[in-house]
């Protein structure tokens, strides 16, 4: 049972506390649920969190319901415990809700509670991060994994010193001193490795000088998402050295998720944090407007484009993808219907593929659906684990589309 | 079996939950200060007859049962009263059953929400009209039914929610479904108008506040969605109040909705306007003082919005100071609400205003209005008159806007903003039914009640001996074992 506020004794919840005036600043209007978009003139678009589909459904799986939670634990109305850990990492930290949170957006006028509560998925690893400081968290099936992650340095319990195996063993890509630092990240090295090969592809028709280090480690997304915090900076201080010791200083990835991790959470937590970081879709499309890299062919069937949530709302990288597919494909593109800002997750991040696997794929399940409205021949995507989760559904509802990585569009029209 | 077991076996054990971090999370409202409960139970129904079985366990356990929808009610309505409580949480109910395109009216499960529902019927180049309650559009069609809300785009052409209804499915709280409006004879085949078949039972249902039965069906009309809209932004400076209300009059007697296609009036009053300015909360403002007011209007041919505009604006100018525009950097905030965001929820923008843990302790009422001025001086008074008492317990008074509806109406949206601190909440929930009281005394109406204005309703006994007995009654047909939202009109 709910426990009342002079039965208990607080819990510390330390980093919940300091967001304590965040957390309370959330008007419960519930826009997180639903919320309309877009100008009157054109159809408005429902955008919402993956929750409100898929799952139970309860209040609590959606941003106005976590705050509650997060409220009840601090004024200790409730105990943290492995049931209400579940209920938490029930998300995929898309940032939908922060996007539609009370649902203004304009230069000119600032009357939003957005303000002040400041970014949601920020509030939301921290809360895990308190739950895992209680001992209620994270989930078994990422416990596990963290294991492999001590042992071998990645989620997928690859073998740390085959992470390289898909790569020839005198490619000059390993050779020391490039100008770009190419960070592989492990879904794009022991999942998906073609990815990482189309790259590289590309990238020997330009005159880009890229290097990959041998001893990388898994960025730590998975580890700062599901609020493992210590083995999260123990794995970025390692890579931090690592690239220090290279003396590059600009890192290319092809995955949004370490993109998100290199870009926003490691300067967070390195002070001394001092690289460009850019997703391999900037870079490519860097190198087309400086007539670095040409496109030779063009793509003649009609394409759309899912914006991985890492990639977009979380970083705002919108218009490199879109102007790398104009190049590619100028007159056969169409959006999807909700997209850039608005668009709908995947179903993959914070955890939840390896969490709550049915509700990742059934998240996907919606936004092949969505893609297939537009008529598009090809879904596109710029992020390794949206690849995999989004062909996984395109599979299981055996629908016609195809689901591609960008990069590998760009690599056969080069 | 057990009570959660019975319910687990009705609507499956995914939509029934009694942890604890889903039930805290049914604990609040949008107010800041009424008690935070969680239910005991929650469930997830996702048709008429799993709620009926809901209700008849109910029955059989002698359990109260709080129907919620979005969770957006300002003044206590979705909280329960105690932790016995089963919430029927009817977000699950959210099918549009039919769109009959050629009457003009949508058949839809009531836990739907207005967002949902419009974003469909956008595509269909319809809407709802009025968009649901300034609360925001992740209110559900039922709730919206439950009260006779506004506030959310469109009153001033459309009406409140309930205007706007032809048809109700209701689970009575003996377990019996009735359909209310023309359908509820089997040879009527789609709903398409409330009133007939002899009394207006319907309108016991409307505005209940979840009291009467269970809202399971919302039949609504809904209307060819105009291709053109414009809107103007002014303020005003002198004789505010009654120059608004001037100007209001002037436009109804120039045909006002029907005529100039109006579709949203507001006002907001000086010290709301200082409010958004003092923070620079709309730079596009400046640190103008006194008072502003926005209309937007509607039309299907750009002449005849053009027609429109010139008249209202000749009406407006003549009444306020200046114009605050034309474009959005120059203050005229209708092409960012309705041109730019599309989203047309102006009042719950407002929320949060007074910036982080400051919650609306809402009076809304409406009024007629000719009495309009009257009601805000007065509110202004009672503002001074207490302001050592606001002090005390962290809160502030006002009316932070007024929505004009279709016809002789306005809703004043006024109230507390307060925050969640325990020592005060006592001292605001006085405060706040004390302002009920004077609005009530002073001819105002309320619309939505919740459980603070209910109770405020019922103790006043500013109605006859023979109208509460009345109410009872009514109450003991419709839910005779008293189950459904209890505490309510202190029922």
């Amino acid at each position: 049972m709910v426990k009342n506020v002079a039965d208990s004794e607080k819990k510390e919840f330390r980093r919940i506390k300091e967001l304590e005036e965040n957390i309370y600043s959330c008007v419960a209007v519930g826009d997180c649920r639903n919320a309309l978009k877009g100008p009157y003139s054109k159809p408005i678009i429902e955008i919402s969190c993956p929750n409100r589909e898929n799952g139970p459904g309860f209040e609590s799986y959606f941003a106005r319901g976590r705050f509650s939670i997060a409220r009840a634990l601090l004024e200790g109305k409730i105990e943290p415990t492995e049931e209400l850990a579940e209920i938490v990492y029930h998300c995929t930290l898309c940032g939908s809700c922060h996007e539609v949170c009370n649902n203004c957006v304009n230069p000119d006028m600032e009357i939003n509670a957005r303000t002040n509560i400041g970014e949601h998925t920020d509030i939301w690893e921290d809360l895990r991060a308190d739950l895992v400081d209680a001992g209620v968290a994270p989930l078994p099936r990422h416990k596990e994994i963290f294991e492999f992650q001590k042992k071998e340095h990645n989620p997928y319990n690859g073998k740390h010193e085959d992470r390289l195996n898909w790569l020839s063993k005198d490619s000059k890509f390993l050779k020391p001193g490039g100008e770009y630092l190419f960070f592989v990240g492990c879904t794009a090295t022991y999942r998906l490795n073609s990815m990482s090969l189309d790259f590289l592809s590309v990238i020997e028709k330009s005159d880009v000088d890229l290097t990959i280090l041998k001893d990388e480690w898994c960025c730590g997304s998975i580890n700062f998402r599901t609020g493992v915090e210590e083995l999260g900076k123990e794995t970025a201080i390692h890579n931090f050295n690592l690239f220090k010791d290279s003396g590059i200083k600009k890192i290319v990835t092809n995955c949004a998720g370490c993109y998100r991790t290199l870009k926003i959470d490691y300067p967070k937590r390195i002070n001394e944090w001092d690289f460009e970081v850019l997703h391999s879709i900037e870079l490519i499309n860097n190198i087309i407007k400086e007539g670095r890299l040409t496109i030779k062919k063009k793509l003649s069937k009609k394409i759309t484009y899912h914006d991985p949530c890492h990639l977009g709302r979380h970083v705002e990288v919108y218009d490199a993808p879109r102007e790398v597919i104009k190049e590619i494909c100028p007159d056969n593109f169409v959006e999807l219907r909700r997209n850039r800002g608005n668009s709908y997750c995947c179903g993959a991040g914070g955890g939840v593929k390896s969490g709550y696997p049915e509700f990742a794929l059934d998240t996907s399940i919606e936004r092949i659906k969505e893609a297939e409205e537009t008529g598009a021949e090809i879904l596109s995507t710029t992020c390794p684990f949206c690849l995999e989760n989004l062909q996984e559904a395109a599979e299981k509802i055996k629908s016609k589309i195809i689901v591609l990585d960008l990069l590998e569009l760009v690599k056969d029209l080069i | 079996m057990e009570l959660y077991d019975e319910l687990a076996s009705i609507v499956g054990n995914m939509y029934c939950s009694a942890k604890d971090g889903d039930c805290v999370s049914y604990a609040r409202g949008l107010d800041p200060c009424l008690a935070e409960i969680s239910p005991k139970i929650v469930v997830r129904p996702r048709s008429t007859e799993e709620v009926v079985e809901i209700v008849k366990c109910a029955i059989k356990y002698n359990s109260p049962i709080l129907p919620r929808g979005g969770g957006c009610g300002l003044m206590g309505g979705v909280k329960p009263i105690n932790n016995e409580t089963i919430l029927v949480d009817m977000t699950r109910m959210d099918k549009i059953l039919n769109i009959d395109e050629d009457n003009h009216v949508v058949t839809t499960q009531a836990g739907i929400s207005w967002s949902r529902l419009n974003a469909v019927l956008f595509d269909k180049g319809y809407y709802t009209g009025n968009m649901g309650p300034g609360s925001g559009l992740n209110a559900a069609i039922g709730g919206g039914m439950s009260h006779h809300s506004g506030g959310g785009g469109g009153c001033a052409k459309y009406g409140k929610c309930t205007d706007n209804c032809v048809g109700l499915e209701v689970v009575l709280g003996n377990g019996d479904v009735i359909t209310l409006g023309s359908q509820a004879s089997k040879h009527v085949l789609k709903p398409f108008v409330r009133l007939g078949h002899g009394s207006d039972l319907m309108g016991i249902f409307l505005g209940d506040n979840g009291t009467m039965g269970i809202k399971t069906t919302v039949s609504l009309k809904i209307f060819p969605k105009p291709t053109y809209f414009g809107g103007k932004t002014f303020l005003i400076k002198d004789r505010i109040y009654e120059n608004v209300r001037d100007m209001i009059q002037e436009m109804m007697m120039k045909g006002w909705s029907k005529e100039l296609g109006i579709y949203d009036f507001f006002f907001t009053p000086p010290p709301s306007v200082a409010g958004v300015t003092m923070d620079n909360l709309i730079k596009s403002w400046g640190d103008i003082k006194g008072g502003v007011i926005f209309y937007v209007t509607e039309a299907f041919d750009d002449r005849v919005l053009e027609a429109n505009m010139e008249t209202l604006e000749k009406i407006a100018k003549k009444y306020s100071t200046r114009e605050l525009g034309p474009s959005p950097q120059q203050g005229n905030i209708t092409d960012w609400f309705y041109g730019e965001q599309g989203h047309w929820q102006v009042y719950h923008s407002l929320f949060s205003v007074m910036g982080p843990d400051y919650f609306p302790a809402t009076t809304e009422v409406m009024c007629p209005v000719s009495l309009m001025p009257d009601i805000i001086h007065k509110m202004d008074n009672w503002e001074r008159e207490h302001a050592d008492e606001l002090l005390e317990v962290d809160a502030e008074s006002g009316v932070s806007h007024v929505v004009m509806l279709n016809h002789n109406t306005c809703y004043i949206g006024g109230g507390l903003s307060a925050t969640h601190d325990e020592e005060f909440k006592q001292g605001v929930i006085d405060l706040w039914k004390d302002q009920f009281r004077l609005l009530l005394e002073s001819g105002c109406v309320l619309y939505m009640c919740g459980q603070i204005g209910s109770h405020v309703i019922v103790d006043s006994r500013y109605f006859s001996d023979e109208y509460y007995a009345f109410y009872k009654k009514i109450k003991k047909v419709c839910d005779p074992y008293n189950l459904i939202s209890p505490g309510k009109f202190r029922f």
